[in-house]
């Protein structure tokens, strides 16, 4: 087994992941600067996070999409493209923002930071950020958004098997006849 | 790759692995996620959408990805392929000579898609509790499996609705990813 030669997947460690962690010559600049860039980046994701506009980015982007989910434990294959959608929706929103708070700030550069250094991604913001990109995060957060949009003491909707129209997708299928025993 | 991706992919390092558990309609897929994730069997119906079950085992959280086989919906298949490090391949032992031939044949594409190039190959042998099943030695020749060499492979016979030798075949992918990933360290 250890002595395979499989192709493994492009995102296994690179060189920089094999390093040791005192054999960091890889890095151009000298130390402290980055590393008060590197802090500048977090003091402002934290602010992000805690913003209105960022609260109310996700607040639109559930009110546009949230009816296409159901407490049901099976997953439509629509929600895979929302959540890719919402992903790339927070992602732009952080670049931007990092941009316009900070000239210098490089997205590409700064994920290449982040792999070589995966100790860093300590502490609350990174916890945020990686469970906005949790896809079953995703599903609770949508479904609490359904729930305090819509009630949850009466669901008829399930009752009633009403189901949106959906246009852009490829498959007829929809709830009817796919009422799973919970 | 995004910031949010790869700040998962840093985040799940060495204590997560993700599962993609394909296979044809009707060959239990979705049965043998619930069995081993100790739920109840009596009432499944076919997976429309995909399934995800997160668990623990051996100091390993797994997150199992089943997606719905029937044919219609195939082609969803490879939204789900990145970041797999291991596929779980579902057979109905007892299907019909045609079928099998088609499980060969969406077997052997899926074996050809790149970005699943790294996983290990889980086959379960299901339904080896009805009496038409054919052995493991049988579905293994059928699927040609032998002349797999690209990924690491395993083919387990199992029953979801007896529980036999599901565990055995978890292990054993754990295992070989574990290896790989210890081995990359």
């Amino acid at each position: 087994m250890a002595t395979s030669n499989l192709p493994y997947k492009k995102e296994t460690p690179s060189i920089i992941d094999l390093a040791s962690e005192d054999d960091i010559n890889f890095v151009t600049h000298s130390q402290n600067p980055e590393d008060e860039k590197f802090d500048t980046v977090i003091g402002e994701l934290e602010d992000l996070i805690m913003d209105p506009s960022f609260t109310s980015l996700q607040t639109d982007f559930f009110s546009r999409t949230y009816h296409h989910f159901t407490p049901d434990e099976e997953n439509k294959f629509i929600y895979t493209d929302i959540f890719h959608q919402y992903v790339s929706l927070i992602e732009s929103f952080i670049e931007k923002r990092l941009r316009a708070r900070l000239p210098w700030f490089n997205m590409h550069e700064w994920v290449t930071v982040l792999k070589s250094r995966p100790d860093t991604t300590e502490g609350d913001v990174f916890e945020i950020l990686t469970t906005l990109g949790d896809f079953n995060a995703f599903k609770e957060m949508i479904l609490a958004y359904r729930e305090e949009r819509e009630g949850t003491a009466l669901d008829l909707s399930d009752i009633l098997s009403v189901t949106p129209s959906r246009p852009s997708g490829k498959q007829g299928f929809g709830v009817a006849g796919r009422k799973l025993s919970t | 790759m995004g910031l949010l991706t790869v700040l998962k992919k840093i985040k799940a390092k060495e204590k997560e692995m993700r599962l993609l558990m394909l296979g044809l309609d009707n060959a239990g897929k979705t049965t043998i996620l619930k069995r081993i994730n100790g739920e109840d069997i009596s009432s499944i119906s076919p997976t429309l959408g995909f399934n995800i079950k997160t668990l623990d085992h051996n100091g390993f959280k797994l997150n199992i990805w089943d997606v719905g086989g029937q044919k219609s919906i195939r082609s969803y298949w490879r939204n789900y392929f990145e970041q797999t490090d291991g596929l779980v391949w579902v057979v109905d032992s007892a299907d019909r000579p045609d079928r099998l031939e088609d499980c060969r044949r969406e077997l052997a594409e899926l074996l050809k898609e790149e970005r699943l190039a790294g996983a290990s190959l889980l086959i379960f042998a299901n339904k080896q509790d009805l009496p038409s099943a054919l052995t493991r030695a049988q579905i293994a020749e059928l699927l040609d499996l032998q002349s797999i060499k690209t990924h690491h492979w395993h083919i387990e016979a199992c029953s979801a609705v007896t529980g036999d030798n599901l565990l055995k075949g978890m292990d054993w992918i754990v295992d070989d990813i574990a290896a790989r990933i210890f081995m990359l360290e």
